[in-house]
């Protein structure tokens, strides 16, 4: 129920607005990905989409990928202070910020801002992040800086556009610094159309109502959405509960980082304490304050609101983090960010395992825990050329269902793998077996989900960026599951060397080299002994499991008693 | 009679309807029963009801007529319709019978189909199961995908390679079949999906493939990939593949069925199932093509709506189509639906022509409650047929639409079939307990419940204009099925709407369509190749060519009778480095060449263009050919003739306005007795036997020459 005055608010014109912002924020990501020129945007939804109350509350967000969904409230602040506040703000105007530690990670994932007028009068922002296929870091893609310099252009809050006009000598610093400058005009250009989209929307909302009524109700929007989280959060026992997360490499410093994380649970109060954090990696891996209040939103988000819930501020208001100032968690410039997605993943891992203790019944084991990301590029015939293969991982066996299909992580669901078909059309490859691995899943009474194994062989010399993780320890398994299997990237060479990898930048690959992706399996849920002995025999037949290993962790599927 | 929202279903309402059906004379035009003109009949089988619509060819006239359904066994409800509304003799004289069935979705739906065996390339038996890492509930960390068709034991891998460009890498080892139809036979497998990587490109080991399984005494139904689908991306192909093999053994033994059902009541002509994509193929067509027909419930109603749009020359429309559980809305440029040539039911892409018709869960049967964080919500949960809205008295007790709008007087007196009226105590039994929770009254629960209903649809339509870059405000709306003209002026109103069509028959729109659908055979193969020179044109060429001699392979050369003949070609094109594509018109000069590249391009660009407002400085390329042969049959023009009725005494109904915000008088008209010419100011309520229309006080309804309802907002001044 309602926590403040709002519940005078009529619970009619509250759900029709929710659902005309709602709409709003999706067609504002329909715009971008139309308009889009770059795969990571049309085809991966890196990106999200934001409407923004005047005081930068979020009104409604598209489908975006899920580690930036909880940024765009402080992105958009952020971006319009830099310019000097909401007075200097005018009608046609356009920000743009490539500032990693105002915009959360790598200037890649700029921000384009658009305040929203009506009659004269600020009404509130429209605010696009959307992942741009470069903006002149030191490679195409990084796992190696050590300050923020090395990222990529800064433009730390800027008027792209003034009134309506374009301001060329910013904008064509920006193409100037990108290696694909078509491709940046393209995607800005549809960062803008999504915009202009979503203020059309958010102008037709608000003449309808009136902008005092507009806020009012909106009020009660997010008073709605804090009641759905609160009520789902308030199932959890008080208490604190702890849990370690580990990156095995920053990319740079050869040590792991390990990382203790705790979630603080009180009534309906969450605190996501990050404070014991280490002090910030050598390599990319680290976390902006804002980025990290993202991670703890979606952590929690994901295991207690369903999909079908459109994203405003109300459920971030239950959602606490706690943070020192200089750590992993709480980074200051210039430490480097360009590379998260490790700790993105590892950060979830860990706080969904710290809630594991407390409501087991709603959280599954890990998962396999990254994407075993690659960006390729090279040169051939036809000109330059560069793609990406990003992997699916194993899903942690759940409370009442094994792992199921490997499925992309949930930090950047949307992203998805790409066909073999269409891998071979676009670039010099011959994809030879993408396939799930036996045994590869985590045992328990709820089995981990299968990874798998892809091998991409090259026709042509070209070169990579890597950016796995967890090749060491596999996902986690729960109340007695074991692990899943860890994550490996081996290049075969023609001569017949074998060349484990680690995380990269712009390594070279030889002609007629393969590289062999194993992207691991998810933990298992319970005791394997405890395991159906017929969902034993399924998996067998299935050759989801091995009976070497079914023989292992399953002995009660061979009993005595059991015929077969 | 009185039957707005689709489906009451159950056997006492259907029972009802029929015997209104006799006894009231539903059937709406009097049958011109001498001379030997053929007929064309329609069924559209759903969940509760065959919809039947009968076309006289000679006189244009159009009977439509109700029957139960018989899930079970769907035929045995197509024959008692028909035998139910048809005289004696009368099937004789039919010369198409055109079908629209749910037969193939159910069998995905509830996973009744055939046991599959699918052989793929080594290295790739789990691309079914690895899809493409998609998470459909973005943020949920619990959810999963849905089960593959073929399990795991059952996906088999053959050695062999094709690369992209069709060159074989690895040559086919035969030997490995072996053992995979060892394993398939002891499996009980029925039918045999074969998916090779890059068939596409290279279709002969799938040939080879069904050679030898043949030498080797397999005798089932074996779907290859490249003549299902011909396009590249191996989850997507698959997926189709499988998705044919699964459901055609149930597909097949139901066509022929009903074919013999049909013929054993002297039916001698043309058995047309429709498709997808919103064209209708033989009954012996479908039974090698199944998967085409597993979205053919709401294509037919947007197939209605573009004629409908042709006839009156309207460039732009949006459906509204409205059912007991679902708002299907589809838009629709100069009298085309909308095609996508990629679709996905049950989480399972198929790739086929699709006629791009989007679902939200909105119907007249759709449920309102008060959710966790204190606000009334509406559906997506549905009454459905059983036990239905409260106010069809048989023990619903949760507030639906219907329910809402039965409170606010849009269904006037609520009159059902037979004499049964609408239960309005229980309608307001339901609204009470919401409103009581909330603090307010069941009546404006009630204007909460169309409101929020209204928003929803009108924010889909937001959506499905906006992706093709067109405004919804220069849309006409054609709003139909049982509950559709209910709400056009709502949504007129919430979309500012200049117009809304309600075409006659609305209610039964759909199976309408039927009658209007074209023969047609399809097909498509993915060829990338850069637009630029002439070798671009004769490959383009050739592969045409090669694609128009495979589909009059398939077409007999019987099939369709007389109409005129239609060769058409598309052309998917993108920007170089682009991902999605366009799909474009051909032109075609003389013996179906292709003239020129440099048109094809300048066509993507236009189309480009006005989708997303610009257009881009790279080169394009081609991506997939697709070509249609299409039998165009005449389509149905029925003159419109109100029935002459003696002056009966007006009525009228106190119900609620919207756009007055309050209770006015409403007059209640019977919509048959509107001669074509003849305007009605709102407020009115305008009544007919499958749907009722609620004019809003503020806007006018004018009769159209083809008896559809033009709906506007007129000036309060005048």
């Amino acid at each position: 129920m309602p926590t403040s005055t709002t519940s005078s608010v009529d619970p009619v014109t509250a759900e029709v607005l929710r659902h005309g912002l709602s709409s709003t924020g999706l067609q504002m990501s329909i715009a971008l990905r139309r308009a889009a020129v770059s795969p990571l945007i049309y085809d991966m939804l890196d990106f999200s989409c934001g409407l923004l109350s005047r005081k930068f509350q979020v009104l409604a967000q598209g489908r975006s990928l899920p580690v930036h969904s909880g940024t765009m409230g402080a992105v958009t602040k952020a971006t319009v202070e830099a310019v000097g506040g909401a007075e200097v703000l005018k009608q046609g105007d356009v920000l743009f910020n490539s500032y990693g530690y105002d915009i959360g990670q790598h200037p890649q994932d700029c921000a384009v801002v658009m305040p929203v007028f009506l009659g004269g009068e600020l009404i509130g922002y429209a605010s696009v992040r959307a992942h741009q296929a470069d903006l002149g870091a030191k490679a195409p893609y990084c796992s190696d800086t050590t300050d923020n310099f090395q990222e990529g252009v800064i433009f730390p809050g800027v008027f792209l556009q003034r009134e309506g006009v374009r301001q060329d000598d910013i904008y064509r610093s920006l193409l100037a610094n990108s290696r694909f400058p078509q491709a940046l005009a393209g995607d800005l250009a549809a960062q803008v159309v999504s915009c202009e989209t979503g203020a059309r929307g958010l102008t037709r909302l608000v003449e309808k109502y009136g902008l005092d009524r507009f806020e009012w109700i909106a009020e009660r929007i997010f008073d709605h959405g804090e009641a759905i989280l609160r009520e789902a959060l308030a199932a959890i026992p008080d208490g604190r509960y702890e849990a370690q997360g580990e990156i095995e490499f920053d990319g740079v410093s050869p040590d792991p980082i390990i990382f203790d994380v705790a979630v603080e649970v009180s009534g309906s109060d969450v605190i996501v304490d990050f404070s014991d954090a280490p002090e910030p990696a050598v390599g990319p891996i680290n976390c902006p304050l804002l980025h990290t209040r993202a991670l703890a939103r979606i952590s929690i988000l994901s295991l207690f609101v369903p999909d079908t819930e459109p994203v405003n501020e109300g459920q971030f208001r239950p959602i606490n983090v706690r943070t020192t100032p200089g750590t992993l968690f709480h980074a200051l410039p210039p430490a480097p960010l360009y590379n998260t997605a490790p700790i993105n993943n590892a950060a979830l891992d860990a706080i969904h395992r710290a809630l594991g203790a407390a409501v087991p019944e709603l959280v599954p084991a890990s998962a396999g825990g990254d994407f075993c990301g690659i960006v390729w590029w090279g040169e051939d015939d036809d000109g330059p050329w560069s793609n990406v293969t990003s992997h699916a991982t194993g899903q942690g066996g759940g409370p009442t269902a094994d792992g199921g299909a490997p499925l992309v992580y949930i930090t950047a669901s949307g992203l998805l793998t790409a066909p073999a078909e269409s891998l071979e059309q676009r670039s010099p490859f011959i994809v030879r077996r993408m396939e799930l691995s036996t045994d590869s899943g985590g045992p328990g009474k709820f089995r981990g989900g299968l990874g798998y194994e892809c091998e991409y062989e090259l026709l042509d010399d070209a070169r990579f960026t890597s950016i796995m993780d967890r090749t060491a320890t596999g996902a986690a398994g729960y109340g007695g599951g074991g692990p899943g299997t860890p994550n490996a990237q081996t290049i075969c060479h023609p001569d017949g060397r074998r060349e484990p990898l680690q995380k990269c930048t712009d390594k070279p690959i030889e002609k007629g080299a393969t590289m062999v992706v194993r992207n691991g399996g998810g933990g298992g849920y319970g005791d394997p002994t405890e395991r159906d002995p017929g969902a034993v025999r399924t998996d067998l037949v299935e050759r989801y499991v091995s009976e070497e290993q079914a023989r292992e962790f399953y002995p009660q599927a061979f009993g005595d008693n059991d015929a077969s | 009679m009185n039957q707005p929202f689709g489906s009451p279903g159950g056997q006492v309402g259907v029972d009802d309807l029929a015997a209104a059906v006799k006894r009231r004379g539903y059937v709406e035009s009097k049958e011109s029963r001498n001379g030997a003109a053929s007929l064309r009949i329609g069924v559209d089988v759903g969940g509760t009801f065959c919809d039947l619509v009968i076309l006289d060819e000679a006189t244009g006239e159009i009977r439509i007529a109700k029957g139960p359904s018989t899930p079970t066994n769907p035929d045995e409800g197509v024959v008692g319709t028909l035998r139910d509304a048809l005289s004696d003799g009368e099937i004789e004289r039919a010369k198409h019978f055109l079908h629209g069935s749910t037969v193939a979705l159910n069998a995905l739906i509830e996973r009744k189909g055939a046991t599959v065996g699918l052989l793929t390339t080594a290295g790739f038996r789990d691309v079914l199961e690895l899809r493409r890492g998609e998470r459909i509930a973005l943020t949920e960390v619990r959810w999963q995908a849905p089960r593959p068709l073929v399990p795991r034991r059952l996906r088999l891998e053959v050695r062999e390679r094709v690369l992209a460009n069709g060159q074989v890498d690895r040559p086919l080892e035969l030997g490995d079949l072996d053992g995979a139809l060892e394993t398939f036979e002891s499996e009980g497998v029925t039918c045999i999906a074969v998916c090779l990587l890059n068939s596409f490109a290279n279709p002969e080991h799938e040939i080879a493939i069904e050679r030898a399984l043949r030498e080797r005494g397999f005798s089932g139904p074996v779907s290859l990939s490249h003549r299902i689908s011909g396009e590249y991306k191996e989850y997507e192909r698959t997926s189709t593949t499988a998705i044919d093999a699964y459901v055609r053994p149930r597909i097949a033994e139901y066509l022929s069925r009903l074919e013999q059902a049909l013929q054993e009541m002297g039916f001698g002509g043309d058995c047309l199932i429709t498709t997808s994509g919103g064209s209708a193929l033989l009954f012996r067509e479908a039974e090698e093509r199944p998967f085409e027909t597993v979205m053919s419930g709401p294509a037919a109603g947007a197939v209605a709506s573009g004629e409908l749009c042709k006839q009156m020359s309207v460039p732009l429309a949006v459906t509204a189509d409205v059912g007991g559980t679902s708002f299907d809305t589809c838009l629709i440029r100069n009298g085309l639906p909308e095609m996508r040539y990629q679709g996905e039911i049950e989480g399972m892409p198929l790739q086929a022509p699709w006629l791009d018709v989007r679902s939200i869960g909105a119907g007249g049967g759709s449920v309102a409650y008060i959710d966790a964080g204190g606000l009334l919500r509406v559906g997506p949960d549905s009454a459905g047929a059983d036990p239905g809205p409260a106010c069809y008295g048989r023990g619903g007790d949760r507030l639906t639409v219907t329910d809402a709008a039965a409170i606010l007087g849009m269904l006037a007196f609520g009159e059902l079939a037979g004499g049964v009226t609408l239960d309005f105590a229980s309608a307001e039994r339901a609204a009470a307990k919401i409103a009581a929770e909330l603090g307010r009254s069941p009546q404006s629960v009630a204007q909460g419940v169309l409101q929020i209903a209204a928003s929803n649809m009108s924010d889909a339509i937001r959506e499905v204009t906006l992706e093709q870059g067109e405004d919804a405000r220069e849309a006409v709306l054609v709003a139909f099925g049982g509950a559709g003209p209910l709400f056009a002026t709502l949504l007129a109103k919430e979309l500012e709407m200049k117009s809304v069509l309600i075409p006659r028959h609305a209610g039964n729109f759909s199976a309408l369509g039927l009658l209007y659908q074209d023969l047609a055979v399809s097909t498509a193969r993915t060829l990338v190749m850069p637009l630029e020179n002439q070798d671009a044109l004769r490959a383009i060429d050739d592969l045409i060519q090669t694609l128009f001699s495979e589909l009059d392979q398939r077409r007999k050369p019987s099939d369709g009778a007389d109409g005129e003949i239609c060769h058409e070609a598309f052309a998917d094109v993108r920007y170089i480095g682009q991902e999605y594509s366009l799909t474009v018109p051909l032109r075609l000069g003389a013996d179906r060449q292709v003239t020129s590249v440099e048109e094809l391009n300048q066509s993507f660009l236009d189309e480009y263009g006005r989708t997303f407002g610009r257009m881009l400085e790279q080169p394009t390329e081609c991506v997939s050919i697709r070509v249609r042969v299409r039998n165009v049959l005449p389509k149905p023009s029925e003159e419109y003739r109100p029935e002459e009725q003696p002056e009966t005494q007006s009525r009228s109904v106190q119900a609620f306005s919207f756009t007055e915000d309050s209770v006015l008088p409403f007059a209640v008209v019977d919509r048959s007795t509107l001669g074509s010419g003849k305007s009605l100011e709102g407020p009115a309520i305008l009544l007919e036997p499958t749907t009722t229309t609620y004019l809003d006080s503020g806007y006018s309804a004018e009769v159209e020459e083809s008896g559809a309802l033009n709906i506007f907002e007129h000036r309060r001044s005048e």
